[in-house]
């Protein structure tokens, strides 16, 4: 049988790739293929042809504007490790191993978008914005609400995510996980902070079915960092807004606990930078 | 001389295992070679209705497609009970089992094939819980119509109503370990003129292989050529068959050369685990610590086939007294089959089990008493002469008190910490709690209760270039190094080859139980010696000399002391050569009145200083201190490399590995699921030694590889508890089980002392009726984990 189009495709320009996409509306977009490669080998992925990002030039680097930190959705994970966003830079740094961090992408990680990848929680944290382009051009949406279930987002037929927009942050920001070895693991659960003006903004990892953020959690946060709530509080919000999942990992129970743990030390921790705390 | 007994000789194979040279079972190829793969069940338990292999067979590329009518032979193996089918025909009782193998042109093409196979099931209930097996009524009528205990063990030594002051007790449970070794399976069967097969594998056991595939096609033994593979390790996962038997038919079917390699999936669900367990633990002692009646109970869930099942619950039962004198106690325990997967021989063998329980019970004692853990271990350590509970006297050196005080002396770690939780950096902000815990185990060595244990070797010599051939698979332990050393070290050989093992010559046993340097390497010295003395009698002849006044110092021959030729000189272009077989004196089951049931014992001690953020559950395992009693150091690095490995892997079951068995299904068949330490996890290691030689043996060498597993378990399990104050009685220890404070805390009961009875039958062991079951788990007042 002939193919209208060959089943792998490698464009070197975005028009290029946007192009084979259209062409090949049921193929595969692969970037660093750290996860669909393991996925097809398991057998819990099938594929209709490949569109590979790999050649895109325009597709990897980091850049910084006066406000915002732009991130090149093909950039390779190591290449995060230093930038100037912390939390951002916390969680690539925990993701995986050095052989995994250089060919693994930060859009491979947003679009895998199950609920314990790394990137997610720092990205939500941040209040990233992303560009997405298809063939009717590009449009910026907010990573909050990208994600709309385990593995799925809000990205339109025959588009790609082009890059990551985070508005710069040169205070505090980390981010944390906890599993079950301490090195190369998958979030069991995940918390990322960040402190700007007074202000903490959490957000949860593998606390729920999509990343996970509450307005509430956030006014908890921010008096416990002015000293004006307990940690008992901050854990009894995050207890509220968090919903995660029983598995032969970790019970929710865990889970719960460790995402209010994770969430007071955060704060602990930008108490410290701030000079407030011990 | 250089290069011999007691040298850090390198590995033969260790250049091109670095350099990505070596090659591995699964590097296997050969022209017109076919690529054989299995169909297995999804369901744990199920009758086959419906087989349909048509559409398979139609794929092109595919040449056979066999199922269990096709198997010419028995249609029954197994390593003890020959209860499991080569290829499942009526029912299936592990998910997992193999239903059909074909072979086709390549990889893909069989694996199209393979989804083409129809396998209709009727789904049956799976009795998955160990407990609801023991009574049920037989899972696999066929081949075990009595029930579904694989072995009942029971027995009491003195008298086991005997009380101290203070009674301890509490349930304790063992996860299910995989032996996670890196290479999956793989191995090739290529047909031979005359009928027969070649099968290539990656294995401990080539005569045991040999065996059980023979039986299956239907030939006799000499027909099944069995070669070992590059193997990418083992740990006791490679000593049941596993894609033997079906390479071997799909050649055979085929005419052509067929190689089998699974992918990761299959090899956790085509291998032997380790078996999961509950065992309770009564301690009584004296105000001082001694100890004065143990009670136990194991129950192991041995899965779908028998495997070696009814050997490991020997080993954990007997050994649930720990290195510590019991004057009086009473044992039991069973191995049960379930609908889970089958469950066989890994590193320990059982006492891993043992020593998880009664290392904590030791504790338990000690704190309930005030003691410390460490005068409680020294009050009862065993001591050469002593009797154990199973009735055998150890009349080898016993060195416990050695081993304890070994490692009590070695200085604490110094340096900064690894974090708990790691790269994840979850403790920054936290509390870190340091613990210190101690362990100190028996592991039995070698085979027991009468199975034979032995090994021949042939070697030969000329022109000082030695070459050793022995049926000990080379698994990674580093046989091929110390056969090297041997041979340098008895014959002054300059060069050694150790060739690749194979049926050719007589079983070596299997490379497992710690055993092979003293089965296989004193076959080799003792073929050495036979060669070194023709070489001499040849030299003496030619230059008249008296024999008796020459001997083999460094790589020469010597008169009187003074050097008188080269090794490699002494017979230029003659072979000298001779074939050597060595037996273990005879060993004799449970309760014998002729004889011990173990070959010898290795002990171990150990000490585990840990970091634990306890408000997450997150550990760090800093140091592991060990001290071993190892007879002699036959090679410094490779004995180190026992020992860092068997702790590693002793701290993976005590914090992360687990094969999770939900309904009878594997839900983590896979790295990413089924953690195992990293370099990260790993912790500094220091280790030492007590070298008392053991008696019968060539410079007094004993198994070393076991050990150190048994006694890390235990070591870290107790240093967690020490950080935490929580008596975690499962392993793996789970984060939760900390942060939740999981677990339930052992059973602390004062008595009025009893002594033994002055009627009670001294120390000699009982087997009690197996039907004659010591109360259930409740009546003994035991509480759940
Ligand atoms: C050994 C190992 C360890 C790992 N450890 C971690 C870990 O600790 N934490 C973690 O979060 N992840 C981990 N991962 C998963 C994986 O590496 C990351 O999720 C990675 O960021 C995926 O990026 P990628 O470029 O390789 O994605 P790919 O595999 O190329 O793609 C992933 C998905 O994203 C889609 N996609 C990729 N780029 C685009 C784009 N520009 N536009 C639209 N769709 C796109 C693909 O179609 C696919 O659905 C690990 C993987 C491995 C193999």
């Amino acid at each position: 049988m002939l193919l209208a189009a060959p089943r792998f495709a490698l464009p070197e320009t975005l028009g290029e790739a946007i192009t084979a996409l259209a062409d090949r509306p049921d193929a595969t977009v692969v970037a660093g293929g750290t996860e669909v490669m393991p996925d097809l080998l398991w057998r819990t992925r099938r594929a209709e042809g490949f569109v590979s990002l790999r050649r895109v030039r325009e597709l990897r680097g980091v850049t910084t504007t006066d406000d915002e930190l732009v991130v090149a959705a093909g950039t390779p994970v190591a290449a995060l490790i230093h930038v100037e966003h912390r939390a951002l830079a916390a969680a690539a740094t925990s993701l995986g191993t050095p052989l995994v961090r250089t060919e693994a992408t930060i859009g491979g990680n947003v679009m895998s978008a199950l609920p314990y990848r790394n990137l997610l929680p720092a990205l939500l944290a941040a209040d990233a914005a992303l560009e997405l382009t298809g063939p009717g051009g590009t449009r910026t949406v907010p990573f909050d609400g990208f994600v709309t279930a385990p593995g799925v987002t809000a990205i339109g037929p025959g588009e790609l995510l082009t890059a990551l927009r985070l508005p710069r942050h040169r205070g505090f920001a980390d981010y944390a996980k906890v599993g079950r070895r301490n090195a190369q693991f998958v979030a069991t659960a995940s918390v990322a902070a960040v402190a700007a003006a007074g202000r903490v903004r959490l957000a949860f990892g593998n606390a729920g079915p999509t990343p996970v953020r509450s307005d509430a959690v956030d006014a908890v946060a921010t008096a416990l960092l002015d000293g004006t709530a307990t940690p008992e509080e901050l854990r009894a919000a995050v207890d509220a807004a968090v919903d995660p999942p029983t598995d032969p990992v970790a019970s929710a129970e865990y889970r719960r606990h460790a995402l209010g743990v994770l969430a007071v030390r955060l704060v602990v921790r930008a108490q410290v930078d701030a000079g407030l705390g011990s | 001389m250089t290069g011999g007994i007691g040298e850090s000789v390198r590995r033969p194979d260790g250049p091109a295992k670095v350099r990505g040279e070596f090659v591995y079972a699964g590097d296997l190829t050969a022209d017109d070679v076919l690529v054989g793969v299995t169909v297995r069940s999804p369901h744990p338990h199920a009758r086959i209705t419906r087989i349909d292999t048509t559409a398979a067979r139609a794929t092109d590329g595919v040449h056979a497609v066999l199922t269990a009518d096709d198997v010419p032979g028995d249609p029954w193996f197994g390593l003890t009970m020959r209860d499991e089918p080569v290829l499942a025909g009526d029912v299936v009782r592990y998910a997992g089992e193999p239903v059909v193998a074909l072979a086709a042109v390549d990889a893909a093409t069989a694996r199209r094939a393979a989804r083409a196979v129809v396998v209709e099931y009727e789904v049956l209930p799976a009795v998955t819980d160990p407990e609801v097996a023991l009574t049920a009524p037989p899972l696999h009528p066929q081949a075990h119509p009595e029930g579904n205990v694989y072995r009942h063990v029971a027995y009491t030594c003195g008298d086991p109503d005997a009380r101290g002051v203070v009674t301890v007790e509490n349930t304790y449970r063992i996860g299910m370990q995989d032996p996670a070794f890196l290479a999956p399976e793989a191995g090739m069967a290529t047909p031979l003129p005359g009928g027969g097969v070649l099968l290539e594998v990656a294995t401990q056991w080539l005569h045991s292989d040999q065996q059980q595939v023979a039986r299956a096609l239907g030939l006799p033994p000499e027909q099944v050529e069995v070669r070992l593979a590059g193997v990418g390790g083992a740990f006791g996962g490679r000593e049941d068959v596993t894609l033997h038997t079906h390479a071997c038919l799909l050649a055979l079917a085929t005419g052509r050369p067929v190689r089998v390699e699974y992918t990761r999936e299959e090899s956790f669900l085509g291998h032997r685990q380790r078996h999961p367990g509950t065992i309770w633990l009564r301690h009584s002692a004296d105000a001082d610590g001694t100890i004065v009646a143990v009670e136990g109970r194991v129950l192991l869930d041995g899965g779908a086939y028998a495997s070696t099942s009814p050997v490991v619950i020997t080993n954990t039962v007997t050994l649930l007294q720990g290195p510590y004198r019991v004057p009086n106690g009473r044992f039991e325990g069973s191995s049960v089959r379930t609908h889970n997967p089958s469950c066989g021989a890994m590193r320990g063998f059982g006492v891993p089990q043992a020593a998880f329980a009664h290392e904590a019970q030791l504790d338990a004692l000690a704190a309930a008493l005030g003691l410390d853990p460490l005068e409680v271990r020294l009050r009862n350590a065993l001591r050469r002469g002593d009797v154990a509970t199973f009735g055998q006297t150890l009349d080898a050196p016993t060195p416990v008190r050695e081993v304890i005080e070994g490692v009590r002396d070695l200085p604490l770690p110094t340096g900064p910490a690894k974090a708990p939780g790691g790269v994840g950096r979850a403790a920054e902000g936290g509390t870190v709690r340091r613990g210190v815990g101690y362990a100190v185990t028996i592991k039995n060595l070698a085979f027991s209760e009468g199975h034979t244990d032995e090994s021949t070797a042939t070697v030969s010599l000329r022109d000082g270039h030695a070459t050793v051939h022995c049926a000990c698979a080379e698994v990674g332990q580093g046989f091929v190094t110390v056969a090297e050393q041997i041979a340098r070290t008895v014959l002054g050989a300059t060069t050694v080859t150790v060739t690749q093992p194979d049926t050719l010559i007589a079983s070596a046993g299997s490379t497992s139980a710690s055993r092979q340097t003293m089965a296989s390497g004193t076959a080799v010295h003792r073929a050495c010696e036979v060669v070194r003395d023709r070489l001499l009698a040849r030299v003496a002849r030619a230059g008249d000399l008296d024999p008796a006044t020459l001997s083999i110092a460094g790589t020469t021959v010597c008169a009187a002391g003074r050097p008188l030729t080269e090794v490699a000189d002494a017979a230029p272009g003659h072979t000298v050569r001779a074939t050597e077989h060595f037996a273990h004196p005879d060993t004799y089951p449970l309760g014998s009145t002729e004889g011990g049931m173990y070959v010898g014992f290795g002990f171990s001690a150990q000490r585990a200083v840990v970091d634990v953020d306890v408000d997450l559950g997150l550990v760090s395992v800093v140091q592991i201190a060990s001290c071993q009693d190892v007879g002699t150091v036959v090679n410094p690095t490779q004995l180190l490399g026992q020992i860092e490995g068997g702790i590693v892997q002793g701290m993976g079951l005590a914090l992360m590995e687990e094969v999770v068995v939900v309904d009878g299904l594997i839900t983590n068949p896979h790295f990413e699921g089924y953690l195992i330490p990293t370099i990260v996890d790993a912790p500094e290691v220091v280790s030492t030694y007590v070298t008392d030689p053991e008696p019968g043996m060539p410079h007094g060498w004993k198994g070393v590889g076991e050990p150190p597993l048994c006694t890390a378990v235990p070591a870290v399990a107790a240093a967690v508890r020490a950080a935490t104050g929580l008596p975690l009685p499962a392993v793996p220890i789970k984060p939760e089980h900390i942060a939740l404070g999981l677990g339930s805390t052992p059973t602390v009961t004062w008595t009025t002392p009893r002594p033994a009875a002055p009627s009670s039958p001294g120390r000699a062991v009982v087997e009690l009726d197996p039907t004659d079951r010591t109360g259930t788990w409740d009546a003994e007042g035991a509480t759940g984990a």
